[in-house]
This record gives C-alpha cells, sequence and structure tokens, in this order.
C-alpha cells in the first residue's frame, strides 16, 4: 500500500526525478573518472574505464526507472501514441474510417431511438403487456368497439378478463370561467384508471356512485391542465370549476406520465355517466372498451373464451351487417401501432443495412492497412518486438480509431435524430418525444468497435511476422477474395436501399397525384365546434351558423362560401346502410344487403366551392333550403350506378330511411376520395341543410352535432387575407368560440404526411448507403492496386500501356458491381415483399424503379473506382521495380 | 585487487540491497562512495554496475528503508546521500540472520563428508 502511494508520487513528479536520476549517475560516473585520472590514467582512458565498469547508462537509468513506473501503463500510453501517429500517417484513410463509422453508429441509433419508443418501449402501465382492446371490428371501423348494452352484459359473464373498462371517447367541453377556453374530456368509465393500474398524482379516482348522469359532477385534472391553468395548487383537490355551465368539483390530478390508451390529447377526465337505458341490451351507445388480461390467459386464449358471448350477440346484429363484423382482442401496444409497423420496421432495417455497409468499409480498409503495413511489423519484429507487443500495439490502434469513430458517430446520432424529428408528422405516435437512448448509443459503439478490433487485430494474429525482412516483397499478396466479397456485399445492400427508396418514391408521387374529384387550390376551411353553454338551444346555433354563412358571403374577394357537417378527404362522414336506403319503384332491399353509403348534410355552394362537377341534374339551390319545399339530394355517381343500375337517375325518388319522406334526385355529382388518398371513393349522397333547427335531418342529427359544422370558403385573396375574413367574421358573432382556419391543400396535403416521411428517410438512407459503398469500392481498389504495385510495373515495363492497365483495373471493379447488382436484385425483390403494404400505384414488378436505381450503383461504382484506377495506369515502371 | 574475476554483486537475489544497507550503517553516503566501500571491503570481488546499483537504491527508497537527501560532496558536487532509516536497519539485521543461516546450511552440505 505504502509502495502504492510512493508511486503515485512519483507519477506527479516524474520529470523532477528523471532529471535527479541523471545528475546522480552523471556525478557517480565523473567520481570514477576521478578515480580514474587519480590512478595515473589519461583523461580518455579514465572515461573509457569508467565506462566499461559501470555498464550501460540509458539501460542503467531506464532499469531504474522501471521500479517507479506502472510498466503496464507506460507501455499502453505509448501503444496509444503511435496509435495516433499511425493514424495521422494514414491519414485519408483513417478519415474515411471514422466518417464511415460515425455515419454507420449515427443512422442506427437515430433509427433506433425513433421507432423505440413505438415499437419496444413500454407503456406507461404497470404490466402493460398484459392490457389489451377488445370488441368488435367492420370494414369501416378498424378500431373495435362495442355497443354498450352488449358491453354491460359481457362485463358481468366475460371470462379471460381481471378487469373490463371503457370509455366513450374526447368531447368538447367547456371552462366557462373568466377565461373561457374549450377544453378537451376524457369520458370514461369509472374502473378505467384501476384496470389499467394507474394512480392519480394527488387525490382519488372516481367512484362507482360517481359514474351517473344523476350524480354531482366531479373532473380528475391532467397534469398539463393543473400546471398551466391552476399554476400547480398543491390543495386544488375539492376546489370547483365551472364546466359547460355547470359546477363540477375537481377530486384529483393525474401523473404528468399518464397518458390516454388510444394517445389523445386531452385536459380534464370525466366519468361517462351513461344514461341507464344504456345498460338495457338493445342498447346502441357507442363504447370503447380496454381490458387487463388474468395472468395466464394470452390473446388468442381471451378471443377465444369471449367467443362464448360473441355468439350470441352476433344474432341481434342487423342481418346485412353481420358477415363483416368480427371478434377483435388486441394487444394495446398492436392498437398503438397499428399502421406504423411496417414503416417502423423499415426505418430500422435500412439503418441497419447502413451501419453493416458502414462497417464493411471499415474492414476493407483496415484490412488493406494491414497488408500496406507487413512491411512495418516486420521491420518492427526485426528490431525485437515481440508478437504479443506487436498485436497489443495493434489493438491499442484500433482502440484509437473505434474511439474517434465512436464519439463522431455519437455526435452524427444526435443531429440525425433531430433530422427525424423535425421531419416526422404528427401523424406516428410518439416519434416527437423520440431521444437518444444511452443503451443504443452503447451498443452502437459496441459494434464500432468490435468491428475494427475485429479487423484491425485478426490478420496480425494470423500473419507470421518473423522477424526476417527477406523477401517480404515478393510475397504476393492473397488476392483479397474476402474483402471483394465484402465490396459485392455492400453494392447489393446498397442496391437494396435504393431500390425500396425509389418504390417509396414512386408510391408516394401516387399517391400525390390521385384525382381527388374536387378542385383544392384557393379553398380555406374552417371546422367550427360552439360551446354548450350559450348554444344548448338549436336553433342559436342554426342562427350562428347562417348568420356566418351570410357574413362570409358579403366579404369582399369571396368566391363562394358553403357549410357542412363534415369535410372531406379525410372520410369522417356519417354513413347509412344500404339496407335502409330505398328506391321508389323498385323492390325495398333487403334486410341482409351489405355495405353502406357515405352522407353529407351541405348547403348549395358546396360543389361549387370544393370545385365538385355535377354530371347530371343540377345542384341544390337555395329553395330547396325551405323545410316547406320539396325534399332533394345529390347522388354520387358510385351511388348512382349501384342504386339505379338501369340508368336515369334524376328526378327518381329516394328514400333514406323507411320513416323517412321521399327526396327527389336532383342531379349526379363525381366521386370524391373520401376515405383518405389511398382508398376508392366511397359512394355517397348529400342533402341540403335545411333553415330548419335540426337542418331538416331529424332524428339523424344529435344535439352535440348541430353545434358543429365546416366552413368551406373559395377565395383568390390567400391564406393569410382570408384566414382574417373568417376569424373577424366569427368574432363579429361570438368572440369566444376558437376558430382555426385550414387550407384545403394542407389537409390533403397531410394525408400523405406519413408516406412522405418514410419516402424521405429512406431516400437519405439510400444516399449514404450508395454513398458508402463508392468510397468502400475506392478503398479497396486503393489498396489492391498498391499492393500490385510491382507486378504492374512490371507489366508496364513489358509494354503495357496506360489505358490497358486502367481497363483492366476498372474491369475488375466491374466484376464485383456485375456480382452485387445480381445479388441486389434477388435481395430487393424478397424484401419487397414484406414492404407491400406500404406501396402504392407501383406494379408488381417495377422495371422503371429498378432499373434506375441499377444505373445509380453502377455509376457511383464507376465513379469510385475511375481515380484510383487512372493511378494505376499511371504507375511509374521504373520506380515500381526500383522499391524492391 | 583488480586480478581476480570480479563478480557480479547481484548474483544472489537480494544480496545487493543487503550490501548496500550495510554500506549505510556506518552513516550516510552517496551513490558512488557505497559502489566504492563494497568493492573496498570484498577486496574487489565484488562489483556493482550502475544498474543494478540505482535499481537497488530506488527499491530501498520505496519501501522506506533508506532515506535520500541531496548535499554536496566532498569537492562541493551536488550528490545525492542516502541515509539507514530506523526500519531498514531493523531489516539488515533480520536478512543478515536468515542470509547467514542459508549460506552456513549451504556450506554444511558442501563440505560434508
Amino acid at each position: 500500500m505504502r509502495k502504492l502511494l510512493h508511486k503515485l508520487r512519483y507519477l506527479l513528479g516524474r520529470s523532477r526525478r528523471d532529471d535527479e536520476l541523471a545528475e546522480e549517475l552523471r556525478f557517480h560516473r565523473s567520481m570514477a573518472e576521478r578515480e580514474g585520472l587519480d590512478a595515473g590514467l589519461t583523461p580518455e582512458e579514465a572515461r573509457r574505464r569508467a565506462r566499461r565498469q559501470l555498464g550501460n547508462e540509458t539501460l542503467a537509468r531506464e532499469d531504474a526507472r522501471s521500479i517507479w513506473a506502472f510498466p503496464m501503463i507506460d507501455d499502453l500510453i505509448q501503444d496509444l501514441r503511435y496509435g495516433v501517429r499511425m493514424l495521422a500517417r494514414n491519414g485519408r484513410s483513417a478519415s474515411l474510417m471514422i466518417v464511415a463509422l460515425a455515419v454507420g453508429i449515427g443512422a442506427t441509433t437515430a433509427t433506433f431511438c425513433a421507432v423505440d419508443r413505438l415499437l419496444f418501449r413500454s407503456l406507461p402501465y404497470p404490466d402493460d403487456d398484459r392490457l389489451v382492446s377488445a370488441g368488435i371490428t367492420g370494414p369501416i371501423a378498424q378500431d373495435e368497439f362495442m355497443m354498450s348494452g352488449a358491453y354491460f352484459q359481457w362485463k358481468q359473464e366475460q371470462a379471460p378478463f381481471e378487469s373490463m373498462t371503457s370509455w366513450s371517447g374526447i368531447a368538447d367541453c367547456d371552462l366557462t370561467e373568466l377565461d373561457p377556453a374549450q377544453l378537451g374530456c376524457a369520458r370514461v368509465e369509472w374502473d378505467f384508471l384501476p384496470t389499467l393500474g394507474i394512480l392519480p398524482l394527488i387525490g382519488r379516482n372516481f367512484s362507482a356512485d360517481e359514474d351517473r348522469p344523476t350524480a354531482a359532477k366531479v373532473v380528475l385534472l391532467s397534469f398539463g391542465l393543473w400546471r398551466s391553468r391552476f399554476g400547480g395548487d398543491p390543495n386544488i383537490v375539492d376546489k370547483t370549476i365551472s364546466l359547460d355551465g355547470g359546477v363540477a368539483r375537481v377530486i384529483g390530478v393525474l401523473p404528468a406520465t399518464f397518458e390516454l390508451p388510444t394517445l389523445h390529447q386531452f385536459d380534464l377526465v370525466v366519468p361517462q355517466a351513461l344514461p341507464e337505458t344504456s345498460r338495457s341490451p338493445s342498447a346502441t351507445r357507442l363504447l370503447r372498451v380496454f381490458a387487463r388480461l388474468k395472468p395466464d390467459v394470452n390473446v388468442e386464449q381471451a378471443t377465444a373464451q369471449l367467443q362464448t358471448q360473441f355468439v350470441p350477440y352476433l344474432e341481434t346484429v342487423p342481418v346485412g351487417l353481420r358477415k363483416d363484423a368480427k371478434l377483435s382482442v388486441r394487444s394495446l401496444r398492436d392498437r398503438q401501432v397499428g399502421s406504423a409497423r411496417t414503416a417502423s420496421i423499415l426505418l430500422l432495417g435500412s439503418g441497419a443495412i447502413v451501419l453493416l455497409i458502414a462497417c464493411a468499409n471499415v474492414a476493407n480498409l483496415l484490412l488493406g492497412l494491414a497488408a500496406r503495413r507487413r512491411e512495418e511489423m516486420e521491420i518492427r519484429a526485426a528490431l525485437g518486438a515481440g508478437r504479443w507487443r506487436l498485436i497489443r500495439q495493434t489493438c491499442a490502434e484500433s482502440l484509437v480509431l473505434g474511439l474517434s469513430g465512436g464519439l463522431a458517430g455519437c455526435g452524427l446520432a444526435y443531429l440525425f435524430l433531430r433530422l427525424i424529428v423535425s421531419v416526422a408528422p404528427s401523424g406516428l405516435p410518439r416519434l416527437a418525444e423520440a431521444e437518444l437512448d444511452l443503451r443504443v448509443l452503447v451498443f452502437a459503439f459496441a459494434i464500432s468497435l468490435f468491428s475494427v478490433f475485429l479487423f484491425g487485430v485478426i490478420p496480425g494474429l494470423r500473419s507470421r511476422v518473423s522477424g526476417s525482412l527477406a523477401g517480404s516483397r515478393s510475397v504476393g499478396p492473397h488476392r483479397g477474395v474476402f474483402r471483394q466479397s465484402l465490396v459485392v456485399g455492400q453494392i447489393a445492400a446498397s442496391l437494396v436501399l435504393l431500390t425500396l427508396a425509389g418504390l417509396l418514391l414512386r408510391s408516394l408521387w401516387s399517391l400525390e397525384n390521385q384525382p381527388l374529384g374536387m378542385d383544392v387550390e384557393d379553398v380555406f376551411v374552417s371546422q367550427i365546434t360552439l360551446n354548450h353553454r350559450d348554444y344548448a338551444e338549436p336553433a342559436r346555433s342554426q342562427a350562428f351558423f347562417e348568420g356566418l354563412e351570410d357574413g362570409l358571403r358579403a366579404l369582399p374577394g369571396v368566391t363562394i362560401v358553403a357549410v357542412s357537417d363534415s369535410l372531406p378527404p379525410s372520410g369522417r362522414m356519417r354513413a347509412r346502410p344500404y339496407a335502409r336506403i330505398s328506391v321508389l319503384g323498385q323492390p325495398a332491399p333487403e334486410e341482409d344487403t351489405p355495405g353502406v353509403a357515405g352522407w353529407r348534410s351541405v348547403t348549395p355552394g358546396y360543389f361549387l366551392a370544393l370545385g365538385i362537377p355535377i354530371l347530371q341534374g343540377r345542384a341544390f339551390q337555395e329553395q330547396d333550403r325551405n323545410p316547406s319545399s320539396e325534399g332533394t339530394i345529390i347522388v354520387s355517381e358510385a351511388l348512382a350506378g349501384v342504386m339505379f343500375p338501369d340508368g336515369e337517375p334524376v328526378g327518381r325518388r329516394v328514400r333514406v330511411s323507411p320513416e323517412g319522406p321521399w327526396l327527389e334526385v336532383v342531379g349526379i355529382a363525381q366521386d370524391v376520395r373520401n376515405a383518405g388518398l389511398a382508398a376508392p371513393a366511397e359512394p355517397e349522397y348529400y342533402v341540403v341543410r335545411q333553415h330548419a333547427s335540426d337542418y331538416g335531418l331529424g332524428p339523424q342529427i344529435t344535439a352535440d352535432d348541430k353545434r358543429r359544422a365546416s366552413v368551406i370558403v373559395r377565395s383568390p385573396l390567400g391564406q393569410v387575407a382570408t384566414a382574417n375574413q373568417i376569424r373577424a367574421e366569427v368574432a363579429r358573432l361570438d368572440p369566444t368560440t376558437p376558430v382555426a382556419v385550414d387550407t384545403l391543400k394542407e389537409r390533403v396535403g397531410r394525408l400523405s404526411a406519413r408516406p412522405r416521411f418514410t419516402t424521405t428517410v429512406l431516400l437519405l438512407f439510400a444516399g449514404v448507403a450508395i454513398t458508402l459503398a463508392a468510397i468502400g469500392i475506392y478503398g479497396v481498389i486503393w489498396f489492391l492496386t498498391s499492393e500490385r504495385t510491382r507486378e504492374i510495373g512490371v507489366r508496364i515495363a513489358l509494354g503495357a500501356n496506360t489505358s490497358q492497365v486502367t481497363r483492366s483495373v476498372i474491369w475488375q471493379a466491374a466484376r464485383w458491381t456485375f456480382t452485387g447488382t445480381v445479388v441486389g436484385l434477388g435481395a430487393s425483390f424478397a424484401t419487397r415483399e414484406a414492404a407491400e403494404s406500404l406501396f402504392f400505384g407501383v406494379p408488381q414488378t417495377d422495371w422503371l424503379v429498378t432499373a434506375i436505381a441499377v444505373l445509380l450503383v453502377l455509376l457511383a461504382a464507376f465513379s469510385a473506382a475511375w481515380i484510383p484506377a487512372r493511378r494505376a495506369g499511371r504507375i511509374d515502371a521504373m520506380t515500381a521495380l526500383r522499391l524492391e | 585487487m583488480g586480478n581476480e574475476r570480479r563478480q557480479s554483486a547481484d548474483l544472489l537475489p537480494g544480496s545487493v540491497d543487503l550490501l548496500i544497507l550495510k554500506a549505510l550503517v556506518g552513516g550516510p553516503r552517496h551513490g558512488y562512495a557505497i559502489a566504492k566501500y563494497i568493492g573496498d571491503t570484498s577486496n574487489e570481488a565484488l562489483s556493482m554496475g550502475e544498474s543494478s546499483l540505482y535499481t537497488a537504491l530506488q527499491r530501498l527508497l520505496l519501501s522506506d528503508w533508506v532515506h535520500a537527501e541531496w548535499g554536496s560532496s566532498e569537492n562541493n558536487r551536488r550528490a545525492r546521500y542516502y541515509t539507514l532509516t530506523p526500519a531498514g536497519r531493523k531489516h539488515l539485521t533480520k536478512e543478515t540472520q536468515q542470509f547467514d543461516a542459508l549460506v552456513g546450511a549451504i556450506q554444511r552440505v558442501l563440505h560434508a563428508t
């Protein structure tokens, strides 16, 4: 122990002690010389005798010093210094390697972190893998739902779930206080939070009694709302707030990490307080159901066990819909990831491919360097370096390389992630919160160090550095088969990425160029929801919207104004089963007629505002809005084809519900893409918004819906001006109603946001991949021609000219490229299948994309091979041979 | 003196340390003086190279058996003087006994009839 302290002290005063030792030795020597002089020798002889007697001074110093030093650390520091010097000497290769490592680590880490929260990280609920979403799915309802009557019955009789709960979605609710605000209220069953396993941060959860329509209103605040609106008041519990015109008591605050299973944004959580009638078996209130599986039950077993409830339930479903109704139990994560799974896995895969290509580059460069440094190693061995010393040195060099590459990679990973997050569309869940994960960084670092060590040290281990310098020149280097196959692999992998990126690009182009059936230029839309308190009376909402319509129409510059209950193309319009639609003169449809038609309630200006052509007949007119006039309906092309197969739809009479009035078909409208860009146009019909408080819809419209409508304005004045006009008009009628104005173009654009994101990232990676592959080719050819300098020199001396040599090198590169392309084509066909769901509108075998990808690869390969090939051709035979 | 074959003092391991410690019993000495003392006292039978001498001195310093100080030599030059510490004195006595015992035992075997 004392010794250790001494040694440490020595480390600190190192140079001083060295000087002291040197002085001591000098003194010793001069004393010995003095003695010699005293004995009668000449100064010269005295000095010689002293030296002989006392031995090698350098050795003495080293030996003495070694007592103090930590030998291992000294050697390590020396090795590291040599390592840095080696890298500096081979600057080009070293920087290429560091770049390759950095890019590989950066790409992999960034993509992994981006998709980690989506695919891998656990959800913020205890035992989150036991949570499922359960219910019925149908062709238009992709997410499971249940009817309340059936739900309560199942809840009592079910077997596979520890607990089962439901919620009714987010509703608009207004804080009607001094500073009013329109908020989102999540309406949940009282056992919603316990099923998820969440306890409020402050306060308590709802009790069963509070989940009744007659109970006093209570709320739970979201963490964000508590902080922003209530200043994080620790005494918030039992305070009251004014909600939707009534008083509600705050009973708690939710934790900051809480999120709804459906990832919706919300401000408050309230009991859904279903009326008693919802519990009757035939009640048709729509609920979303979540449950926690019993410990020993998995999703398949749960689905099987629920069949006992599902089969009798199916009897109660209208016959027409029975075929499409399916029982579905899905893990919560699956529900959240949904359609984003394929895209995420694709991103992850491309990141990994980039890493592999980068590692191949590093490997090739290291192997090339090792071959080139054979002579240097031989010299070192001849000077006395043991085998382990040499290996230790290559280890140190690899360490320096790996660390530099790793550090640069960390920086790049951060940049890449920022880039991905900034380009990310809002639709991909959790992407915006992606951050650099230490584990992933360490993992990528480890991969880089591993590959560097593998290819830096292994050649050293394998080679027999004999210490004899003889013949090291004439030994022909192995043809480099391994290195060549790495290059072939790189080319193949780049081709795969390029092809995928090309297919995505083409899909994106198809998607964005789909004929929408409407003209989106110069159209501005705003969805308006009026608050509960002031507009409890339907007549007041009607007055608002009609007043808004008139006000907007009077504005300068505004061409057309329309009001509708929903907006294309996002497809949240209402649906009516075909079974309930009948045509006068035709037999009533069978009860089991499958399918539904969409419908909207619009003002006459709708078709003109959106540029939807009327193919036959006429559009709605103002007279049609009179409640006393004949009911009218406009039918889309597709629907007309279904309902009137024999043609002549205009003038016929149609009824959309058995109890409703007969409506006259006054026109046929062109099909509009209602269900997003990728799905075909669905059949739909339009009814006119009458001047009545129920807009002529009778029981088809709920009280909530009456307060909601979308305003459509066509105006050449541009976004800023028009938005201001719309906002001013709304404010004139009701200053407290919030207004958000979008252009229709933006709305449509948002639909392709996800494919655009995936395409952008993949294009980026493909570009990086092909660049790295090109660098790889460049590096390998450079090294191989360097190694064969002598051979090439001989050839040139024997009469080969520049272009012949160049051509032979290029030809070699061509062989790799050809092999790589063939392998790559095979691989891309295979991977295309897996990613098929992401493509839209591309043919089964897309020759155009494939050809372009191959062309790019060839271009990259040849430009990479060109420079070293020319250099090889210009080798001076005399210098080459003289290097012997 | 001078003609007999000089043996290197570090032939027996640990012996160099003991010799140095003994050289310091009489008082502080600098490195050259220690070497001179050993050579003189052994009638030139033992020789010590710089390397073994100074290596051993560092070892002894590390183990706290000697203490070193810069001073001025006989001819007013700077030299480093080594002094025996109490611990070193004890170590010397103990090791000398062990050394004697060892050598005695070996000699008994070698000279047995």
